[in-house]
């Protein structure tokens, strides 16, 4: 069988999902290897000489490092430079600063537990067995976070009549298209060469199935995408099908149909209760490190015995001697910080790109898609907005937060970054409008965050170009004297929280490793 | 951004006699956020695209807020980095904007260089042009609001020329400074030009230095 190569399959899931998606597919497929078991290396216990840690950064990764080392009775100094702890891992609530540069606000969500905005990482799936682990030992609680649903929508402005397609709809009639399309090369002797009679008869038997074909191999379309009728009373009356150049061109239609085929956002997902930041707090309850915010470092340098760091905190400049450093900072910072890291570890460093990731929430003041079936979640458009996501959580309360815009497409998110909060809440209001009816019109206030211009990060997603990724990576995954670089901006995760911890569980291997063979 | 990796080598070989650290003075508490992007002592990062800033013109750190601000520069939605500055400039307080240019002429940090490799004889004689308005030496003129070229990076000065080149900046039609500066490029003709031009301005910035 060679008409869809696993080659092309990738190809094709690369041009629409971008690197991340191709790499999560290749994983799925058995091309790359598993995320490994959570590590259960011994990190070597403080003593004398290796007591003192200090860690750049508050984010998810350099909450890891200094658990796990006050576990091994190291004392730690956590440094951030923003004024709250977590990272990336933001939720937002009434009353929070959204600290964007040039364009600080304050959330206007109303005052109310339920109606909150993951504006970082969302969603966890079953495998990212690091971040469970932390949940688990610090009680946080999680919820099932519906991710795929036939329910929602796909939507192009330039196929199916310009009208939204339930995706369950979408997904019936491509697989009802393609089971035809095997069914009648089968029946046609198309595959005799390749198969046994055996295997063609069972692969028009699993077409049939597959894409619940008519016995003569057609497909006519399928109760599986709903009825034109009441189906509790009377029998199925069959949806007419969409066309099926259509079908073929639909991208938004092969992401939903994908959705819960990506390793990463295979079924179910989980969200902490309450908002992800759930788990900052959960660090934060078990952290006796001290934790200083608006500590913004300026110089890391490296000495023989130790590591010097300078931060400027409340208007004056400090000097912190420890031992050795983690750092969580984010990688195109660092050419801006005194440092004496050497020119090959500086250069690798240089190499990240800023990501650009634009999320924008907006509380509306009826859940007006639960009357359209919708529960939790995602609609595709190819509008700029791309994906609306509904929340799985407080289902028949008043009103709800939905994610109104979270895009892959580097220049869509660049145009919002460039709008005020105004203009970018009305795009998100006219795209929607093109989906759900009045859309606009429940929109009681929405909250942005584009990454690229939030202060103290200015970037989400960093990356590599492939070429230069592993080379830069051998060296950058490795101790730079007692300076150790951490964040899911060195993990082959970058967006995942997950991606994070492994990155601080590689450095304090790495870490363990070095004073085992210096001891 | 991208770099060469040797001449980014070479870069970081320069920067290193500066250590351990050139953060001698705290940031004022109002300018906090400048350091965030242009880096300690507003030594510019090519990581977030901003530019070293220490040592400009307290007249020119004036023009080009007020640039920001008016929407002559930063109002090209291909130039990510400048756009970023815009809503920055945008949201300075009165009193920001009033310290500031001071703030920045008295920055210090160290100069660091990339462009190592170009022809200094031919970017000498590509100079010509640019002396009329920013001086023999490089070191600006006010009165053709000329800002001195001894103070900024390499990597930045080219990335303006490439952004007055391609019409993203200086194409605004009250901005006539920019207007007459966009015009002015056009006497580079290619990327090899531009390179000998800026191993003939890191020249002129080691003279200085001397």
């Amino acid at each position: 069988m060679t008409g869809v190569s696993r080659r092309n399959f990738l190809n094709l899931v690369g041009a629409i999902g971008g690197s991340v998606a191709l790499y999560n597919s290749s994983r799925a497929m058995g091309l790359i290897a598993e995320t490994g078991p959570v590590s259960n290396y011994q990190i070597k216990p403080a003593d004398k000489g290796a007591k003192k840690i200090v860690i750049l950064g508050g984010g998810v990764a350099g909450l890891s490092v200094a658990y796990e080392l006050q576990m091994a009775g190291y004392e730690c100094t956590i440094l951030e430079a923003s004024h709250r702890i977590g990272g990336r891992n933001l939720t937002v609530r009434h009353g929070d600063l959204v600290d964007e540069l040039g364009n600080a606000n304050i959330c206007k969500f109303d005052d109310e537990p339920n109606l909150y905005f993951n504006a970082g990482p969302a969603r966890i799936p079953g495998h990212h067995q690091r971040l469970l682990g932390y949940c688990k030992k610090f009680k946080v609680p999680l919820q099932i976070k519906a991710n795929a649903n036939r329910l929602a929508y796909i939507h192009e402005t330039n196929l199916f009549g310009g009208k939204p397609v339930r995706a369950g709809e979408y997904i019936a009639d491509a697989r009802g298209f393609m089971s035809e399309l095997l069914w009648k090369g089968g029946n046609q002797g198309a595959f005799d060469e390749m198969l046994t009679k055996e295997d063609v008869e069972n692969l028009m038997g699993y077409s049939r199935f597959f894409g619940d074909l008519g016995l003569d191999g057609s497909y006519k379309g399928t109760g599986r995408s709903g009825s034109l009728n009441d189906r509790m009373l009377e029998h199925v009356k069959v949806k007419p099908t969409q066309d099926f150049t259509e079908v073929l061109k639909s991208r938004t239609g092969l992401m939903a149909a994908l959705t819960s085929e990506n390793y990463d956002w295979g079924e179910p997902l989980m969200e902490p209760v309450g908002g992800m930041d759930g788990v900052v707090n959960g660090f934060a309850r078990n952290l006796d490190a001290k934790i200083i915010l608006k500590a913004q470092v300026q110089g890391i340098h490296n000495k023989d015995d130790g590591v010097t760091i300078t931060y400027q905190h409340k208007g004056k400049l400090h000097t912190l001697e420890a031992d050795f450093c983690f750092n969580n900072i984010p990688a195109h910072f660092m050419p801006g910080i005194d440092n004496n890291l050497s020119p090959e570890y500086m250069a690798a460093l240089s190499e990240f790109k800023r990501g650009n990731l634009f999320k924008i929430a907006l509380q509306m003041k009826e859940r007006f898609w639960e009357n359209e079936g919708i529960y939790g979640g995602i609609s595709f458009t190819d509008q700029a907005i791309s994906q609306i996501w509904y929340p799985s959580h407080d289902i028949n309360a008043e009103k709800g937060v939905i994610l109104g815009s979270y895009s892959w497409n580097d220049d869509e998110n660049e145009k919002f970054a460039q709008m005020s909060l105004e203009d970018r809440i009305k795009v998100a209001a006219q795209c929607g409008d093109k989906i759900h009816p009045n859309y606009s019109s429940y929109i009681e206030s929405g909250v942005s965050v584009p990454w690229t211009r939030m202060n103290h990060m200015m970037g989400c997603g960093a990356h590599m170009e492939p070429e230069v990724q592993d080379k830069n990576f051998a060296i950058l995954q490795k101790a730079e004297g007692r300076h150790f670089l951490i964040g899911d901006q060195i993990s082959q995760h970058a967006g995942w929280q997950e991606g994070a911890l492994a990155s601080a569980d590689n450095a304090l291997r790495v870490f363990s490793d070095m004073r085992t063979q210096a001891a | 951004m991208k770099f060469n990796k040797q001449l980014f080598s070479a870069c970081f070989l320069f920067a290193a006699a500066f250590a351990p650290t050139e953060a001698a003075e705290p940031v004022p508490e109002e300018f906090g956020s400048c350091t965030v992007c242009h880096g300690v002592q507003l030594k510019g990062n090519p990581g977030t695209g901003a530019p070293r800033l220490s040592g400009l013109q307290t007249w020119y750190v004036e023009n080009q807020l007020e640039s920001f601000r008016m929407g002559w520069r930063g109002n090209h939605s291909a130039d990510y980095t400048a756009e970023e500055m815009r809503a920055v400039a945008s949201g300075l307080s009165a009193k920001q904007l009033k310290k500031a240019p001071s703030y920045v002429n008295e920055t210090v940090s160290s100069l660091s260089f990339t462009h190592t490799d170009g022809d200094v004889d031919k970017g000498k004689a590509l100079f010509a042009s640019c002396s009329a308005c920013h001086g023999a030496t490089g070191g600006g003129n006010e009165a053709l609001a000329a800002p001195s070229l001894l103070v900024q990076s390499d990597w930045y000065l080219e990335k303006q020329i490439n952004d007055f080149r391609n019409g993203l900046r200086g194409a605004e039609k009250d901005d006539a400074s920019g207007q007459l500066m966009a015009a002015s490029v056009a006497t580079l003709k290619t990327d090899d030009d531009i390179n000998n031009l800026m191993a003939y301005i890191v020249h002129l910035q080691q003279q200085e230095m001397k």
